[in-house]
């Protein structure tokens, strides 16, 4: 089976962290400023 | 300050020069010089991708901003992941693969000499100036905060920059970045954690009390474009500028053309794009940590001291008045701030919304002793107050602990060198690659470029320091040109947006760009409501339109 390129690992890699860091500040949000 | 934190901060700037001239060895041409013979590290490429974006202003004005207006500005960013995904498997392929310098010369290979020679220019115009604004921010602070000359601030800030990048070349700036972003996380983590320790309630009851005030808003989705900061604004127009920045700017074109392949250019884009969001959201925290500590621990005034000092002298009794009013509302705000936190310790929900109620109205009081007091020093000095810069580096030298604020000042430092070297390199780049080397001595030895490379880096670096000197004055025309730049971004985007596309001709691609500028000149002018981040999606969009329109039909 053919190896993913880094560009394809550190683009799952990177939109992993992204959704984890708005969904933190969503709950950010949601908790503190209502 | 104390003598530990100079010690701290002068052996960085040491330490910088001395490793940006190691890494001269091995720079014979002008590959080496601008491209590092485009064999460095992807995480290397990323990090100082990352860096250079990381400026002081980043450090002194966004915590400052969110100590005064909280978080929503991380939104700004909320396109930038997606632009380094387009950019990824769009341009960087096209720009690596065509084994380029500077990211306008692809445009004459595709189009023609004088939408290469026009696009360079708009470049050198706006970086340019704006090295020299990356220069002065700090500075201006740095003076007012010590008591200095500006002349010797810029002095502190450019001389070390101008020399490694001068000497290294694009290796000393990249490996200097890796560093330098260590430099300002470790510094940013440091403070969050000192003030977490010194916070006088539990971080939850503080951030309840940070959240009435609105500062932990993140998303804004309301659909209004004369807002700067919503969800949309940066989704859509956010996406725009960071493609137009990212993807045609020489200064962040330059590094991932540093890269061993295509593939490992892709992944130092997105690797700068990794902790963006976290990293923003971070420095804001800060911000609103800082506003928190604040609340428990009486705050200046004025946080610039010289302004504070030139307004206290005009007026002397009047200021003292003021001063005692912002105690007494200090007071009172904290005494409401802790009711918040008695009320929810004792899980009373209707108290605690009265204590909210309580504590904006006191923090309303406050707020309106302070306006009173920002608008007396705008006219008493004649000058933008500016005052949300001066929050962080007060809060640092009145109470970090010692050899924290060193590292906090070596952080600020990294960052300015950081975001300064790149974009000195790059204008030189630009001038000897698109200019010098184009029109001037296209049959230049390796020797005589790489001399000219390194006299054009230290006369933009020169250029850079004196614009920075003269900053005070010169700005009205740092803002002009500063707009002017916002007029040209999104068109220059345009333009190589119309190069991936095989039906547009020379002709639609030079006549599309200068009608896109007039556009979002027009919109900038006629419609000032409109927020700046819209003025990029407006210009990309109408350079594309006119240069299909003006290309004919599609060739066979």
């Amino acid at each position: 089976m053919p190896q993913p390129s880094r560009f394809r690992r550190t683009l799952i890699q990177v939109m992993s962290v992204q959704v984890l860091a708005l969904l933190l500040l969503w709950a950010l949000q949601a908790r503190y400023a209502s | 300050m104390h003598w530990i934190n100079w010690v701290i901060l002068v052996s960085y700037i040491v330490y910088v020069v001395w490793d940006g001239l190691r890494r001269t060895k091995g720079t014979v041409n002008i590959e080496g010089y601008f491209l590092a013979n485009r064999n460095l590290p992807w995480w290397a490429v990323g990090l100082s991708v990352m860096a250079t974006q990381l400026s002081a202003v980043t450090l002194i004005g966004t915590t400052g901003q969110g100590a005064t207006d909280g978080m929503r500005f991380v939104q700004f960013y909320f396109g930038l992941p997606l632009a380094m995904v387009i950019l990824g498997v769009t341009l960087v392929p096209f720009l690596h693969g065509a084994k380029v310098y500077t990211a306008y010369e692809y445009l004459e290979r595709r189009f023609d000499a004088k939408t290469r020679s026009l696009t360079s220019f708009l470049f050198l115009m706006s970086r340019g100036m704006s090295a020299g604004t990356i220069i002065a921010a700090p500075a201006v602070v740095f003076s007012a905060v010590f008591g200095w000359d500006l002349t010797w601030s810029v002095a502190l800030i450019g001389v070390p920059t101008v020399l490694y990048t001068v000497l290294g070349g694009v290796q000393a700036v990249t490996w200097a970045d890796v560093k330098q972003m260590v430099v300002i996380v470790s510094a940013l983590a440091a403070i969050v954690v000192v003030l977490l320790m010194r916070m006088p309630v539990p971080l939850d009851d503080a951030l309840r009390v940070a959240g009435a005030t609105g500062r932990l808003v993140v998303f804004d989705f309301s659909f209004d474009v004369t807002k700067t900061y919503t969800f949309w604004s940066g989704v859509l127009g956010g996406t725009f500028l960071m493609l137009s920045y990212f993807g045609t700017d020489q200064s962040q074109v330059q590094r991932y053309l540093t890269a061993r392949s295509v593939d490992e250019a892709r992944s130092s884009l997105l690797m700068s794009a990794y902790w963006k969001i976290p990293l923003q959201a971070l420095v804001l925290l800060v911000g609103v940590l800082v506003y928190l500590f604040y609340l428990f621990q009486a705050p200046p005034l004025l946080y610039n001291p010289a302004h504070e000092a030139q307004v206290r002298s005009s007026a002397p009794v009047e200021y003292a008045a003021m001063e005692q009013r912002y105690v007494a509302a200090g007071v009172e705000r904290e005494a409401a701030a802790r009711n918040v936190v008695s009320a929810r310790e004792a899980g009373d929900g209707a108290a605690e919304t009265r204590a909210l109620d309580g504590f904006r109205a006191a923090e309303a009081s406050v707020t309106a002793v302070r306006t009173e007091a920002l608008d007396r020093a705008a006219s008493v000095t004649g000058q933008s107050s500016r005052d949300v810069n001066y929050i962080i580096p007060r809060f640092v030298l009145d109470h970090l602990p010692i050899g924290l604020a060193g590292i906090f000042l070596a952080a600020v430092l990294a960052a300015a060198m950081s975001s300064i070297a790149a974009e000195l390199n790059s204008l030189s780049t630009a001038t000897v690659v698109d200019f010098y080397q184009r029109w001037v001595k296209p049959d230049g030895s390796d020797a005589h470029l790489l001399a000219v490379s390194k006299i054009s880096t230290a006369i933009w670096g020169a250029f850079a320091c004196v614009v920075a000197t003269y900053a005070a004055t010169l700005g009205s025309l740092i803002e002009v040109v500063n707009r002017f730049g916002s007029f040209f971004y999104g068109s220059i985007l345009g333009v190589f947006l119309l190069a991936m596309m095989p039906r547009a001709r020379p002709l639609g691609a030079f006549v599309g760009l200068i009608v896109g500028m007039l556009t979002v000149a027009a919109v900038s002018f006629g419609v000032p409501s409109v927020s700046f981040l819209w003025h990029n999606v407006i210009g990309a969009v109408t350079v594309v339109v006119v240069g299909i329109l003006l290309s004919g039909p599609k060739q066979d």
